[in-house]
């Protein structure tokens, strides 16, 4: 018997979903650009009164830690940490981009998955696993005009099934090059992924990751050389 | 009654939990309980002051496991909270989400009331968990100086969600003039307490620097000039570093000159609430409330005028989770709580009515 209690809100989707013992028992899931702060403990709520079970029997609480919007990261982990802290549970983190993949069905032998998340600040997080999900590198930050050579250094002229928000900014560059695009329809992470990929890591006794932001990018600031132009 | 309180609207990741430990007809006493505060100030010395994505960095690594410090400090578990509350604004907005969403999912988890507080309010109110130094409570209404790093404010005070702002600062906050001022001076940050401990070895009265807004009708504040004639003194200063004698000097001329403009100030606002009610409290607080000096300077104010001079101890005047869990406690105490989809506010207003001020800042 076990319960885990999943929660995204990394990219402009905001999802909850609660997995019993192999099936999901509940799924809220809004496209929301900018209102998951307000949403997210709500749709939390909902989701747990229609499995019919309560948070006391919750096990584990899993939650995407990126890549992704830095302010929705932190909602997201904010609230598993909290949830989890209130209800002396373990929390866990679930890769984005893993989320992403785990989304996609009918991939053959052979095929890549490319996972795309626009960064909002002109470039691309991209990653790329082969048709069982295995990662074929880390994410990276690419511009969206190197998306082409960044798939060629791993693999050439495949079957190449797309998953994420920011498919359009690439799609000509890919055409052309000799890869056979297909886009697999999922545009965002959906906590029904996460809490799968967690419950079968926890069953099988895997490693999880610590429920903390992976931002991939230093915070924009400078140290000043001189303040105020003063001497100091 | 015992309530959780969070705070991260700065770089202060903070957490406490008060007790309402008495309620007189003329107003309740607390007790802090806990009160636990990790300081993010050295993450933001090397850029000279707050940066808003290092501050909610920090407080989503330290959040949950400050809270956790908090309540075992106090020797509770979340079974005996009554309520959890956070800063809901105003502030960094980056952090302030962060505090809320913790809140929110503890207090949905615990199955409690969630309050988002204004952390104006939270300062406004924390004089009432402390009482008065004769261990008096302090009832409504009262006047209020509000003087921290992003305000400056004179306010009517005359329940709990209830205020009329006297007097707003038009540029600068207070606290920011004495970080300014500590910065141009090479005394790092934050500069509050620098200059406070240099002003005690200088001389006031050797450079003469302007009291902004001194004996003009009103309430307002303005630093700005205050701040340009500092940097025009230093700069006016014989090549090579600043001796310790100048700085001393210039510490002195500016916390003497602030401490006559905060003076002149709250005695129009005295005027004003006498105006309207019975001599009652006059009370400072924020993180400039600190300050020996002013302190001293606006107790003497208060006798002239029949008012009673009040503020938190020293601890409870920089950003805490006390304050916020005592604002909280006495929301619920009226039964105004607040809703599981709760918006964090970057700009909150204590008085919705009063004008918005040009160069007041998103935050006043």
């Amino acid at each position: 018997m076990t319960m885990v209690l999943a929660l995204d809100s990394s990219t402009a989707a905001c999802s909850v979903a609660v997995w019993h013992d192999g099936v999901i028992v509940a799924h809220c899931f809004e496209v929301l650009d900018r209102s998951h702060a307000e949403r997210l403990i709500p749709m939390v709520d909902d989701a747990i009164k229609s499995s019919g079970h309560k948070f006391e029997e919750i096990d584990l609480v899993a939650v995407t830690v990126g890549p992704g919007a830095f302010t929705g990261l932190r909602i997201g982990i904010s609230t598993a940490r909290g949830l989890a802290l209130a209800l002396n549970i373990p929390c866990v983190g679930i890769s984005s981009m893993e989320c992403l993949c785990a989304c996609i069905d009918g991939a053959r032998d052979g095929d890549v998955i490319l996972t795309v998340l626009d960064t909002k600040r002109g470039d691309l997080f991209v990653q790329i696993f082969d048709f069982s999900s295995k990662a074929l590198c880390n994410v990276a930050i690419i511009p969206s005009d190197g998306v082409i050579n960044f798939i060629e250094g791993i693999a050439k002229k495949t079957r190449c099934i797309v998953a994420g928000d920011a498919l359009e900014p690439i799609q000509e560059a890919l055409t052309t090059q000799g890869l056979v695009l297909v886009s697999s329809g999922t545009k965002f992470p959906d906590a029904t992924q996460v809490a799968n990929i967690a419950a079968w890591r926890l069953e099988a006794g895997r490693a999880q990751l610590p429920p903390k932001p992976v931002y991939l990018r230093l915070p924009d600031a400078s140290i000043p050389l001189n303040v105020d132009g003063l001497r100091a | 009654m015992i309530v959780l309180g969070i705070e991260t609207s700065c770089d202060e990741t903070a957490a406490a939990v008060v007790r309402l430990e008495k309620k007189y007809d003329n107003g309740p006493l607390g007790r802090v309980l806990s009160n636990v505060i990790l300081s993010q100030i050295d993450k933001h010395k090397p850029y000279g002051g707050v940066v808003p994505e290092i501050a909610a960095r920090a407080h989503v690594e330290a959040i949950d496991s400050i809270v956790k410090k908090a309540m075992s400090e106090a020797g509770i578990g979340f079974d005996a909270l009554a309520g959890v509350a956070a800063t809901g604004g105003p502030g960094l907005i980056g952090g302030v989400m962060v505090g809320v969403m913790t809140a929110k999912a503890l207090a949905l988890a615990s199955q409690i009331p969630f309050l988002g507080v204004n952390h104006l309010e939270a300062h406004a109110l924390t004089v009432r968990l402390t009482g008065n130094s004769d261990g008096t409570s302090i009832s409504f209404p009262y006047l209020l100086l509000l003087v921290s790093g992003g305000h400056c404010q004179l306010l009517n005070v005359k329940g709990v969600g209830c205020y009329q702002r006297f007097g707003t600062t038009i540029d600068d906050a207070l606290g920011e003039a004495f970080d300014k001022t500590a910065r141009m001076l090479g005394l790092g940050y934050p500069g509050g307490p620098a200059v406070e401990r240099l002003a005690r070895e200088g001389d006031p009265c050797r450079f003469a620097l302007p009291r902004p807004m001194k004996g003009r009708d009103g309430c307002d504040f303005s630093f700005s000039g205050l701040k340009t004639k500092i940097r025009q003194t230093i700069e006016s200063l014989p090549d090579g570093p600043i001796s310790h004698l100048d700085a001393a000097d210039i510490c002195a001329g500016f916390q003497t000159a602030v401490g006559e403009v905060l003076a002149d100030r709250s005695a129009n606002a005295i005027r004003g609430f006498l105006d309207q009610h019975e001599p009652s409290s006059f009370v400072m607080a924020g993180g400039v409330a600190a300050n020996q000096f002013i302190r001293e300077k606006l107790e003497i104010l208060s006798k002239e005028h029949g008012m009673c001079f009040a503020a938190p101890p020293i601890e409870l005047c920089t950003d805490n989770g006390a304050m916020v869990a005592w604002a909280g406690l006495e929301r619920l105490q009226i039964g105004d709580t607040d809703n599981l989809d709760f918006k964090p506010r970057p700009r909150w207003p204590l008085d919705p009515d009063a004008p918005r001020r040009a160069y007041a800042g998103v935050k006043a």
